[in-house]
Order: C-alpha cells, then sequence, then structure tokens
C-alpha cells in the first residue's frame, strides 16, 4: 500500500523519534501491564503486551506525530513467549470471574502485524483464550492496513474464537485527510479505514474507532470541530463503537517538543465534555466510550486544576448518557475562559498567553 | 491599501490606512472569521442532519457568536481563515492561490477592503524548510495578478523567524501581527526584543498590530511603534492591580485610543506614555528600558508641543531632555572674547530673561560692568536640563519646559547637573573666571565640580537671604566689580552672537559663522523676533516662539556646502506647497521633525527650503504621505 507522508513533518518526526529510542535503547525490562475492571455485567481485563513495537513507528516516517507507545516496546530484547503465556494463563484460567470476561489485548501496534506480533504469540494467545471457558469477547488494535493485507489470519482467528465475539479498534482518529497527513502522519487515510471497515463488518468483527482530540498545529476550538466532524463521518459509515482519546503529551514524540516549547497545549476537559455531548447527540445508537489518559495533569487534559475532577465525573455521566447540568459556568468559573478560548478569532494565532488561560482569574459580569 | 504617516513621535505613528475608506490609525482591527465549510461531513445530504444536531446542542451558534466583542464595523476589517488542515489541503501540495484562500472568499481578496491573514500557521518545527514556506507564499500571491488585498502576517516571538521571514515583507505584507506580545507585556526585554527584531525587517509602510492586549498599555505600546489594536482583552481577563484598567469597557478602550489620537497631534504622546506607565511597574521598567536601550532621536522634533512637563525621573531621560544636553555639550562653544562666566539659577518663568529675578541679575550685571558685560557669558544651572547659555534660553525645550520645584534636588539630578557642568568646563579654557551666583544644591554642585576640576570659583555666601534680595545683590555686584577682572573689549553686537549661537545649536557646530557675517543687518527684538538681512536680501528668521531660525533661499544658498539636511527631490520642478515622501529619493539622515530642510534636485541645484515633517530616515523610505512643507522656492524663471 502506498503511504502518502508530508515530508515537511514525517522527517522532524523520524529525527525525534530515532534521537529518543537510541536514548530508551534498553528495553530488557519492558514487562506486561495488566488491569481489571467490573462492570454491570462483564468484567473487563486489559492487557498491554509489550510487542516487538509498531512498524509505523520504528519506520523511516517515524510514525504517529502523538504517539510514544513504542517507547515501551520490546523492540530486539523481545519477551519470550512463555513470560507472557504465564501472564496470561493466571488471568484468565487460573483466575475464576463471577462474571462473563470481555479481554483486551494490546500491544501499542498491529495485532495482525506478523512483525509486531510474531505468529506464535499470536496462536498462544487465541489458543488460551479459546480453552478459558470464561472469554466471551476479546479486543485488538490493528492499522488498517494490516487488517488488509492478513486477511486471512484475521479470518483464521475468527474461525477459531466461533462463539467469542472480536472486535477490531481502528485509529480513524480524523476523517479530514489534511489533518491526517499534516498534523498526524498518521499514514492512512479516511479511505483506509472506511475499506477496512468495509471488510471486517460483513466478516462479523465489530470495529471500534478511535477519536482523537487535539492534535497539533490546530487550535482548541478548530480541534473540537474536527472531532465532532470525525465522530459523525465514523457513525455515518457505521462504526460500532467509538472511542474518544484525549491527548496525552508522550516523550519522544513530536507533540512533547512542542509542548516544551509551548507551541502546544492539551485539551481541556470542557472541550472533552462537550466532544462527548455532541457524540451522544450525534450518534445515539453507538456507544461511546472516553476513558482520558493522564487527565487533570499538565500532561493530559485538564481545566484550571481546582474543577479537573468535577468535570472529569461529568465526562463519566457523558460516556453512560445520564444527564448533565445545564450551567457548566457555575461549575467552575474557568468555564468562562474556555469559552473565551474558543471565541477569540486571534486564537488563529496560537498566542502563549492562550495556553496560560485556564489559570487566569475571568472577568466578573 | 495604503499607509501614509501624519505625525511621528517617538516610534509612534498617527497614521491613515485607506481601505476602501479611510481609517485613523492607532484604531483596533476588526477580525473577522471566515470558516470554509468544515463541518459539512462527506456526503452532502448528511450536512444538514449534522448542523440540526449542531444547533440544537447550541455549538454551532456558540462557534459564531462574538462574545462580548463591541460594534466593530467601523474599523478596518482583517479576514481570518481556518487553517489549512482544516480545509482539507495539506502544506505539502498548495500549488494555486485557491489552495491559500478558499475560493468562496476569491471575490474579498481581489477587492481592496479586507486585509487577510495568510491562513498557514508557522511552527517552530517548520524553520528548516521556511524557504519553502517563503517562495511558495510569494508564488502564490505574486502569479494572482488581480489581487489588490494586502495580506497579514503572523510573526510569533520565536528564534529567527521575524529574519527569516523578512523576504516575504515586499509582497503585499500591509500589517504585520506580534501574535505573542501579550504574553511578553510582564517581559519588558523580551518585548523590546521581540519588537526590534521585527522592527529590523519592516519598511514604515507596513503597520503593526498588537493583539490581545489591555488598553492601559495602548500608549507605551503606540509609542513603540503599533498602529493597530483589538477588545479581545477585553472579554478575557482583568489585569486586577492596574487602576487604569478598572473600567475594562469598550468605551474605556475607545478613550484611550481617542486620547492617544490627540496626544500625538499636540505632540504629548510622551507625557500620556508616562501617565499610563506610572500606573504599573513593568510598564514603567519598560519605558525605562525604551530610553536606555532605543534611539528615540530620529522621532523627536525639533520643536514640538507649547510645554515640555518633566515631572518623574523617567522624563530627565526623554529624548527632548537628552538632545538639549547633546546639542549644548557638542556645539556650544563660548565665542573668543569671552573672560568671564557667570552662574545663575534658574526661575520658573520661560524665557529666563522675562523672569523678575533675571532681570535683577541682568540688571545689577549690567550697572555693574557697563560694557565690560559682553566678556562676561551667563549660563543658567537647572534641572533636568543642566546648563543652558543665556543664548539658548528661547531654544525648544529651554523656552518651555516645566518641573515640580520643591527647592530639594534629587541624586539624578543632581549627578546630570554635575556631569554636564563637568563636561563644559574642561573644555573652557583655564583663563575663563567663574563666578556662582547660586545657591543650595546647584552651588554645592558647582564647587564640587570645581574642585574636582581645580578650577577657581568665586561664590556668594551661603547665608545670604533670597537671591533676589537687596543684600544678596549687593553681594552680588561686589563679587563682579571686586573678584572678576575683566578687560575692556571693542564694542560688540551681542545680538549677532546671540544668533550664531542658536544657528550653532539648529544645525552644527560652525554654522553660525558661515550663516551669518558680520554685516548682516539685523531687525526686531529677541522676544518677538528678529529679521536678518544681507545686503537687501532676506537671509533668515529668528522666531522667539521656538528659538530657532527659519531658512530663506539666500540662506539655504550659503549653506548647502555644508550638505547638512539637504533633501534630494525627485522631480524637475515643485508646484504647490508640500513636497510628498514619494517624491523625496534622499535625505539627510540627521533631519528630524520640524527641521528646516534644504531642497536640492538631480543636479544639486537649490529648489526650495522648507520644513521636514517627517525625520530624514522616513522621508525616504516612506512611498507616500506628506514630506517636506515648502517655505521659498526658487522662481521658474528666475
Amino acid at each position: 500500500m502506498h503511504k502518502q507522508v508530508n515530508p515537511l513533518i514525517s522527517d522532524r518526526i523520524q529525527e525525534i523519534r530515532h534521537k529518543y529510542l537510541t536514548q530508551v535503547s534498553d528495553t530488557s525490562h519492558s514487562k506486561i501491564w495488566s488491569s481489571v475492571s467490573e462492570k454491570e455485567d462483564y468484567i473487563t481485563v486489559t492487557i498491554v503486551i509489550p510487542s516487538k513495537g509498531c512498524s509505523w513507528a520504528l519506520s523511516d516516517n517515524g510514525g504517529c506525530s502523538v504517539c510514544g507507545y513504542v517507547n515501551d516496546s520490546s523492540r530486539e530484547n523481545q519477551i519470550p513467549v512463555t513470560k507472557i503465556e504465564d501472564e496470561l494463563r493466571r488471568l484468565i484460567i487460573e483466575t475464576k470471574y463471577n462474571k462473563p470476561l470481555e479481554l483486551q489485548i494490546f500491544n501499542s501496534g498491529s495485532f495482525f502485524d506478523k512483525n509486531d506480533v510474531p505468529e506464535e504469540l499470536r496462536k498462544t494467545i487465541i489458543d488460551l483464550i479459546k480453552s478459558s471457558g470464561q472469554i466471551i469477547k476479546l479486543s485488538v488494535e490493528c492499522r488498517p492496513e494490516f487488517i488488509l493485507k492478513e486477511k486471512t489470519t484475521i479470518e483464521g482467528i475468527l474461525k477459531r474464537l466461533s462463539e467469542i465475539k472480536l472486535e477490531i479498534g481502528i485509529g480513524l482518529e480524523s476523517s479530514n485527510n489534511a489533518i491526517l497527513l499534516d498534523c498526524w502522519n498518521k499514514g492512512t487515510t479516511l479511505e483506509d479505514y472506511e475499506s477496512s471497515l468495509k471488510y471486517l463488518q460483513p466478516i462479523g468483527v465489530e470495529v471500534k474507532s478511535y477519536v482523537f482530540i487535539k492534535p497539533p498545529f490546530l487550535s482548541e476550538q478548530e480541534a473540537l470541530r474536527d472531532s465532532i466532524k470525525t465522530v459523525f463521518d465514523a457513525k455515518q459509515m457505521g462504526t460500532d463503537v467509538i472511542s474518544i482519546n484525549p491527548c496525552n503529551i508522550q516523550n519522544g514524540t513530536l507533540i512533547y517538543e512542542l509542548f516544551r516549547k509551548d507551541e502546544y497545549q492539551p485539551p481541556w476537559l470542557w472541550t472533552v465534555l462537550h466532544l462527548i455531548k455532541i457524540a451522544n447527540e450525534i450518534a445515539p445508537n453507538i456507544k461511546i466510550i472516553c476513558d482520558p489518559t493522564a487527565a487533570g495533569k499538565e500532561r493530559g487534559a485538564h481545566n484550571c486544576g481546582k474543577c479537573d475532577k468535577i468535570v472529569l465525573k461529568l465526562i463519566e455521566k457523558a460516556v453512560q448518557r445520564e444527564k448533565l447540568p445545564e450551567n457548566f459556568s457555575e461549575i467552575c468559573s474557568c468555564y468562562l475562559n474556555w469559552e473565551i478560548l474558543m471565541n477569540t478569532p486571534w486564537e488563529s494565532f496560537r498566542t502563549r498567553k492562550l495556553s496560560k488561560l485556564r489559570k487566569l482569574t475571568p472577568l466578573e459580569e | 491599501m495604503s499607509f501614509e504617516i501624519r505625525k511621528f513621535e517617538g516610534l509612534g505613528r498617527l497614521g491613515n490606512v485607506l481601505l476602501g475608506r479611510p481609517y485613523e490609525t492607532p484604531t483596533f482591527l476588526n477580525l473577522q472569521m471566515r470558516r470554509e465549510d468544515d463541518l459539512s461531513p462527506i456526503e452532502n445530504q448528511d450536512s444538514y442532519k449534522l448542523k440540526k444536531i449542531l444547533s440544537k446542542s447550541n455549538l454551532e451558534t456558540f462557534f459564531q457568536s462574538q462574545h462580548q466583542q463591541p460594534e466593530l464595523s467601523s474599523f478596518p476589517t482583517c479576514i481570518l481563515y481556518s487553517s489549512l488542515q482544516m480545509q482539507g489541503k495539506s502544506l505539502s501540495n498548495l500549488t494555486r492561490i485557491e489552495d491559500l484562500f478558499p475560493e468562496i472568499f476569491q471575490s474579498l481578496v481581489s477587492r481592496d477592503e479586507f486585509f487577510h491573514l495568510i491562513p498557514w500557521d508557522l511552527p517552530e518545527i517548520y524553520l528548516d524548510h521556511i524557504n519553502e514556506y517563503i517562495s511558495t507564499i510569494k508564488r502564490l500571491i505574486s502569479i494572482t495578478s488581480i489581487l489588490q488585498s494586502k495580506f497579514m502576517v503572523n510573526i510569533p516571538f520565536r528564534s529567527n523567524l521575524a529574519e527569516s521571514l523578512k523576504e516575504l515583507i515586499p509582497f503585499k505584507v500591509g500589517i504585520i501581527s506580534l501574535g505573542d506580545i501579550s504574553s511578553l507585556l510582564n517581559h519588558p526585554k523580551f518585548l523590546l526584543q521581540y519588537l526590534s527584531s521585527i522592527k529590523e525587517i519592516i519598511t514604515p509602510d507596513v503597520m503593526l498590530y498588537a493583539p490581545g492586549v489591555p488598553s492601559s498599555f495602548f500608549p507605551i505600546l503606540t509609542y513603540l511603534g503599533i498602529d493597530l489594536f483589538d477588545f479581545t482583552f477585553l472579554s478575557t481577563l482583568t489585569n486586577g492591580g492596574n487602576i487604569l484598567e478598572m473600567d475594562n469597557n469598550a468605551e474605556d478602550y475607545k478613550l484611550v485610543i481617542n486620547r492617544i489620537k490627540s496626544a500625538l497631534k499636540s505632540g504629548k504622546l510622551r507625557d500620556l506614555v508616562r501617565i499610563y506607565a506610572n500606573s504599573y511597574p513593568p510598564q514603567k521598567t519598560l519605558l525605562r528600558m525604551i530610553d536606555k536601550q532605543i534611539p528615540l532621536d530620529q522621532g523627536t522634533t525639533i520643536y514640538g508641543a507649547k510645554s515640555l512637563y518633566c515631572t518623574d525621573e523617567t522624563d530627565f531621560s526623554r529624548p527632548e531632555v537628552k538632545r538639549f544636553r547633546e546639542r549644548v555639550r557638542d556645539r556650544y562653544r563660548l565665542a573668543s572674547h569671552i573672560q568671564g562666566i557667570v552662574f545663575l539659577p534658574c526661575s520658573a518663568r520661560k524665557p529666563y530673561s522675562q523672569s523678575k529675578s533675571h532681570r535683577a541679575f541682568q540688571s545689577a550685571i549690567r550697572r555693574t560692568l557697563k560694557s565690560r558685560r559682553h566678556s562676561l557669558a551667563e549660563i543658567i544651572l537647572t534641572s533636568p536640563l543642566g546648563i543652558v547659555p543665556r543664548e539658548l534660553e528661547y531654544t525648544y525645550p529651554a523656552a518651555h519646559y516645566d518641573i515640580p520645584v520643591t527647592g530639594d534636588w534629587s541624586s539624578l539630578e543632581r549627578e546630570q547637573l554635575a556631569e554636564d557642568l563637568e563636561n563644559f568646563l574642561k573644555n573652557c579654557p583655564t583663563t575663563i573666571q567663574l563666578l556662582g551666583y547660586v545657591k543650595g544644591t546647584e552651588k554645592r554642585v558647582l564647587v564640587d565640580v570645581c574642585k574636582n576640576l581645580d578650577r577657581v570659583v568665586h561664590i556668594i555666601d551661603d547665608d545670604v537671604p533670597a537671591l533676589t534680595s537687596k543684600e544678596s545683590l549687593y553681594q552680588f555686584r561686589h563679587l563682579l566689580t571686586e573678584k572678576l577682572i575683566i578687560k575692556t573689549i571693542p564694542k560688540r553686537n551681542k545680538l549677532l552672537d546671540f544668533l550664531r549661537v542658536v544657528a550653532d545649536y539648529q544645525f552644527g557646530f560652525g554654522v553660525g559663522k558661515l550663516l551669518i557675517p558680520e554685516n548682516v543687518r539685523l531687525q526686531g527684538y529677541k522676544e518677538l523676533g528678529i529679521r536678518i538681512q544681507l545686503a537687501g536680501k532676506h537671509l533668515l528668521t529668528f522666531r522667539s516662539s521656538t528659538g530657532f531660525l527659519t531658512l530663506s533661499l539666500e540662506a539655504a544658498r550659503r549653506m548647502i556646502g555644508t550638505s547638512k539636511n539637504i533633501v534630494r527631490f525627485d522631480g524637475e520642478s515643485i508646484r504647490g506647497t508640500t513636497i510628498f515622501a514619494n517624491a523625496i529619493r534622499q535625505a539627510d539622515h540627521e533631519i528630524r521633525i520640524n527641521d528646516e530642510v534644504i531642497v536640492v534636485n538631480e543636479n544639486e541645484e537649490l529648489m526650495a527650503t522648507g520644513v521636514a515633517y517627517l525625520p530624514g530616515k522616513l522621508l525616504v523610505d516612506m512611498p507616500r504621505g506628506l514630506g517636506v512643507k515648502i517655505r521659498q522656492k526658487v522662481k521658474e524663471n528666475a
């Protein structure tokens, strides 16, 4: 597949990536990370396995501008399959749960990419899932190009899983190809996403679409508008689940460099809240999930610092489609500042002052 | 779009921008956001659905509302567009002007009624590719001959960015936006760095726009050369501490702009700057740093407002004061026949010789020394001008300044006076005898300086009553007769010496002798004005209101050899009474506002004399606007 990149940006990303990965070249302590969370009628087990690393991020194009997950991958020091097997066995076979289990296996890359997740490992994982007997659904992630390339693998796995549902998460991020190209260096286009979706759904795979909020080089308002449009487009194309991901700043990425130079600020939680609120209206029948990473921290989506926890609660409520308060400005005075940010024409200049707007006392009415 | 400068002070300008209709600057910029419909989804029939959802959620109206913005239609307009990526266009394949400006706005671009912000954000990350950026923009703008509009470019405060964007300026850039200025307001050092990096690359016909600045900063930023402001700060935040921002409303913003305009018109911008700067410490810091770092002499008029008020310590370093002290240092020399100097205190009434005290001093000198008084120079010790020779007492600002007087001098005032006095006495031959008729601080400074320089100074006792009292004047006369040894010299025309000192001060040391020969005929009085004629022809006029000379053609002929204050005019003949800046090819960079200038043509032939509206550098650099007001011109057939 031909990948379109903008050398203006991909060269810079490649440079930053290369420099950082050389710094953290010792990957021997990469380990398996897991968490269990209990929902109303099922339990979710999330396992992040340190695979060899996303092949897009390790390519000459440098990978996505906001993603630093490749820093935690094992790369050359691949973790022995047995170690992962042991961990999985402990979590999904030896531990007994009182509710059905939804297993999420993330590798911060593409699950169906042979160079990222070796055939042997994938086979072991599927075997374990098969023998567990508690699992009703398996969630993995994959870039569109590997979905289209590894059709036989996917179909094979689907057959083996039989009654266990398969959900594949695809990073749509934005439905605007120019943003994918210039802001993201994503290497895929909306059309790639669409053909993956059109292929997966008929064979019975559920598609989860990742929608990102606030890529670099866009103002807060532009980012919100873009994400709204992306949610709408994803819904029109028929996605099953939409996962809204507010930006968090990871080391060794382009966005970190911008953040360091005061040229980028993570989105406000108000922006995230509004996005979910509107997404609920745009896609009333689609499941929307949002679990902001590093929320309330300087490197994640945050507000003034006083209302972060309250607004995070509101975001949770919004995801559950519960009723939200009418007047946000009563929750925290920084809401007024956010409104101003959304309305200021010179936000087009992306000045530094605006990044500090969160902390300032708004004008008394 | 065209921009011309009407008045200039410091770096500030009162201008006129023609953009469909004329607007007077400084003024506000009306920013209008125009969006390509970036929210319309892929399939067009769906766009209605999304819009409906958005309008239900109040978000679409929310995006479009002008939040708390006052009515802006009466100000020049700049149109902003969504960033290119939002328009679905990638930086890597821009080829047509339509890529830069959405097609629906093409009609706007081809009409010269708005500015347009070039919708290409330039993050630092792209600095390596700056040349591609510039060449693309140049290509896009230059291929479209129908383009009438000028553009606005945002230059953030980043390393070398201004220098790199230099090439772009001649390409229809009408405004430069100082995007980061609002975050630098409390950091005077960086603010000045930012401004001067931009000032370096632009021509004076480019306007500067400071977005998001509170109204209390308008005067000082105007003084630094900013022409356009906005109301954004109104809707964002309060500064809290600044008393001048308590009335944070649109009316107040407009009021400040009106004040700036009238201040510029009457040559009092600096006073307004001081008032506002005093309200907020970082602003005051900025003002002090401006005086130290920015050469403001260019933008300072030779004579201007009717009065010059020096009320705080920043006024001691204001350009008018600096210039007077420098010119006295460099251009004033004692005439060769002078045998003694008497130092006198200043008076509240100006010129000094019209005050009661100075009339008493002068009468005492006259009555004591009789005709010998012509060999005695009189120097007035004052603050903040330092030393004022009697001959320059009519000269702006010596006859126009005013300071708060309590009798106590600040250490800064003392230092300035001591510095000037020392400089003066160093160049003063030791044969010249010194006499001080001063008390208090002036006396102490005089004695200290003379002690340092090993000079003898005769001075009155400290315990005498007021200097105007009979006892004091008696002692003064006693000193004059007893301590000064002044020989009788041939009778001199003291008025001639006076005019030469003025000419030296005005045009440079030595010009006085050249311009005013011995055989001139003088008519009039110092107090009312003097007409100077040579062989029946009008040479010069001394104006007592400004204390300066005006040049006639005859005087210009005498002065042309010094190549001072020369303006080279492009045309063949001058019609009317004004030369516009576009017709001026070259001008002496030493020319200041209101300076007397000599207009010559390409062949170095004298064409006219006149008064400069703008400093010499701007006369050349400005592509339009008033240049020189003609006083006299050479008759065509003469």
